[in-house]
């Protein structure tokens, strides 16, 4: 604690939560492509500063994302985009303000209960993980690979097919285990492999903003900001229920491999609805349809940093960038976090619980002057953006290669967007790719035989195999038994 | 059959083919003693298998896009604006390159005036350079416009 209450750290967490507002509130330029953006930036920094910098831009965003759902009915980012429904409705009717006032207690309530649970279930978790070796790690990844597969985006199919497509990225470059190079096409700059910065910079960043030009949409009008923001004692009795059950759901899916905040802001609002004795009022500005995404969306932010620090795997593609972050510091997130680097592992803890208050004292009053950043036209912020992300890919080596690489990525990203295939699993996959190589060929030589079923010999690998096989096949089976019900 | 999905199916299997091709040149190994081209092989029949899933499984309706709401011209201008950027940037230095791109950008992408383009582009590339180049110390390329001492 006594690290993030440092001066110096207080102002850089006040940084990442305002710069992640302002991300959250402007529409076409997501926390990934602004973490990727930052993250050459904060190499000149100290460890614990640049960690919690971007963080508190990743879990500023959630909360600035809410701003524009409910004003102006446009996503700030993809975790408020369930919020617009809701949210939206109430402010026509004149409560913008109890659905920015409960925006905000619930994404507090949700991401600090979020935090209380990591800080209590991450040593539990990193201890248990220290007994695993090459089979269960590689186990452990698969599950993670499938989970991410299947749980990201609208269709299995195309989710494994995004993910596969990120193992082929991962395996670009000299190989770490034989030495010998892969997919470079002869060049030096293929040789250390594709950069996860201009990789999710180019997907996320420019990807967006080119799907935006082509595609451009009208914007809504700014509706006022009222005065009071808090809500009403009839308000939270409708939202408390909502809350709690948007943290519980929201960290629980978090935790898992794929589980996005925005994955667990749409669980949340489905779970909302079928819960409510009045489900009718969902989508004609219902205070619970506000409270529990946004409260899920912000648990899921802490949650998924128990994976990421206790086993080194990101479940999102901002967590991946994090624990490229770390990464570059030295530090390899996993088990032995905890025992090598406990002041990092605390320092982040601590800076979120820092970082929730923060917000909380920093969003209801400002929101106004937040606001007043969507009266910039998109056509004078689309240029600039564009601008900062081939600046910053340059910053990155001060290569133009990596440029190039940047705009390749970013045509991707459009075409993936244009088509609607989800990106997210490509990233994960990228980043997932070369730990899953590594420790399955460790495991192989290990076992000797060649059998690949002697992973089901130990507990926890064969646990966690069979848990993914289950997931890789239940859309096959769903297929099969719609195909073989009778018509109705 | 979702059209988008049978052209990506194909492209995945025909992928997959080539990906177990080059999986094979680089040595696969055996599964006692995985090689290079253990794990591309194994890649390249996940993308054929996904291909074929793709290929097989009933398609789900297409969303079309309406053709008054797409901007081609502007995609393609804005495209071959950073191509023609990332060309020039060593040579031109990075004041010049990237005024030319906001103002290409502002003027023909997103329809601005030319005043709003000239004046938006000048302050924005002006503000960056000192920022990164004088402040953060990124040695943005200086190219053939004269920068004051010690920038």
């Amino acid at each position: 604690m006594a690290t993030t209450l440092a001066p110096g750290n207080l102002l850089v967490v006040f940084l990442g939560v305002v710069i992640g507002t302002v991300i959250g509130v402007l529409p076409g330029l997501g926390p990934t492509a602004s973490i990727a953006l930052l993250l050459p930036a904060t190499v000149g920094m100290d460890m614990i500063s640049s960690l919690i910098f971007l963080a508190g831009i990743y879990y500023g965003a959630m909360y600035g994302g809410s701003t524009t759902s409910i004003l102006v009915n446009i996503p700030g980012e993809a975790a408020s985009v369930i919020t617009c429904i809701d949210g939206y409705q109430m402010a026509r009717q004149g409560r913008a303000g109890a659905a920015l006032g409960i925006a905000a207690f619930g994404s507090f309530i949700g991401g600090t209960l979020g935090v209380v649970a990591v800080m209590l279930i991450s040593p539990f978790l990193a201890e248990a993980a220290l007994k695993f070796g090459a089979p269960e790690m590689f186990a452990l990844l698969f599950f993670a690979f499938t989970c991410i597969g299947t749980l990201v985006g609208k269709s299995v199919a195309r989710g494994l097919l995004m993910a596969a497509l990120g193992l082929l990225l991962g395996v670009v470059g000299t190989d770490d285990i034989h030495g010998v190079d892969r997919f470079t096409f002869g060049t030096l700059y293929l040789r250390d492999g594709i950069g996860l910065v201009p990789l999710a910079m180019g997907l996320f960043g420019l990807g967006e903003i080119f799907y935006n030009i082509e595609q451009r949409e009208k914007t809504g009008s700014v509706l006022a900001v009222p005065k009071n923001l808090l809500p009403t004692r009839k308000d939270w009795k409708e939202s408390f229920g909502s809350i709690l059950r948007g943290s519980g759901l929201g960290f629980g899916i978090g935790v898992l491999p794929g589980g996005m905040p925005a994955v667990a802001s749409l669980m949340s609002y489905a779970v909302e609805k079928r819960v409510s004795k009045r489900p009718e009022r969902f989508g004609t500005g219902a205070i619970e349809g506000v409270a529990g995404p946004e409260t899920a969306n912000n648990a899921a932010t802490a949650g998924g940093f128990v994976p990421l620090l206790t086993l080194g795997i990101p479940t999102n593609s901002v967590l991946a960038l994090l624990l490229a972050a770390l990464m570059l510091h030295g530090v390899t997130p996993g088990p032995l976090l905890l025992l090598k680097w406990p002041h990092v592992f605390w320092g982040v803890i601590a800076s979120m619980y820092v970082g929730n208050i923060m917000l909380l004292i920093l969003n209801l009053p400002l929101i106004g002057i937040f606001v007043q950043l969507l009266r910039i036209p998109y056509a004078i912020l689309s240029p600039l953006i564009i601008m900062f992300v081939l600046l910053g890919a340059y910053a990155l080596n001060n290569s133009i290669a990596d440029v190039f690489m940047t705009l390749f990525f970013g045509v991707l990203g459009y075409l993936l967007r244009r088509f609607a295939f989800e990106p997210a699993p490509l990233v994960l996959a990228f980043v997932l790719g070369p730990m899953m190589e590594v420790n399955l060929s460790k495991a192989l030589i290990m076992f000797g035989t060649g059998n690949p079923l002697y992973f089901f010999t130990r507990p926890i690998s064969g646990v966690l195999l069979t848990l993914a096989l289950a997931l890789l096949s239940f859309p096959l089976v769903r297929g099969l038994a719609k195909k073989l019900s009778p018509k109705a | 059959m979702n059209r988008v999905d049978r052209g990506v199916g194909v492209a995945a299997l025909l992928g997959g083919v080539l990906l177990a091709i080059a999986g094979w040149r680089l040595d696969p190994g055996t599964s006692k003693l995985p090689g290079p081209g253990f794990f591309p092989l194994l890649i390249a029949c996940t993308m054929s298998g996904l291909g074929v899933w793709l290929l097989l499984r009933p398609g789900s309706e297409e969303k079309s896009v309406s053709p008054e709401s797409s901007r081609w011209s502007a995609f393609a201008i804005a495209l071959a604006s950073i191509l023609g950027y990332t060309m020039v940037l060593n040579e031109l230095g990075y004041l010049v390159s990237t005024f030319a791109l906001l103002v290409v950008q502002l003027r023909w992408v997103e329809t601005q005036r030319w005043s709003t383009s000239f004046w938006t582009a000048a302050i924005a590339s002006a503000v960056s350079l000192v920022v990164f180049r004088v402040l953060l110390k990124v040695p943005l390329p200086a190219g053939f416009f004269p920068l004051p001492k010690g920038w």
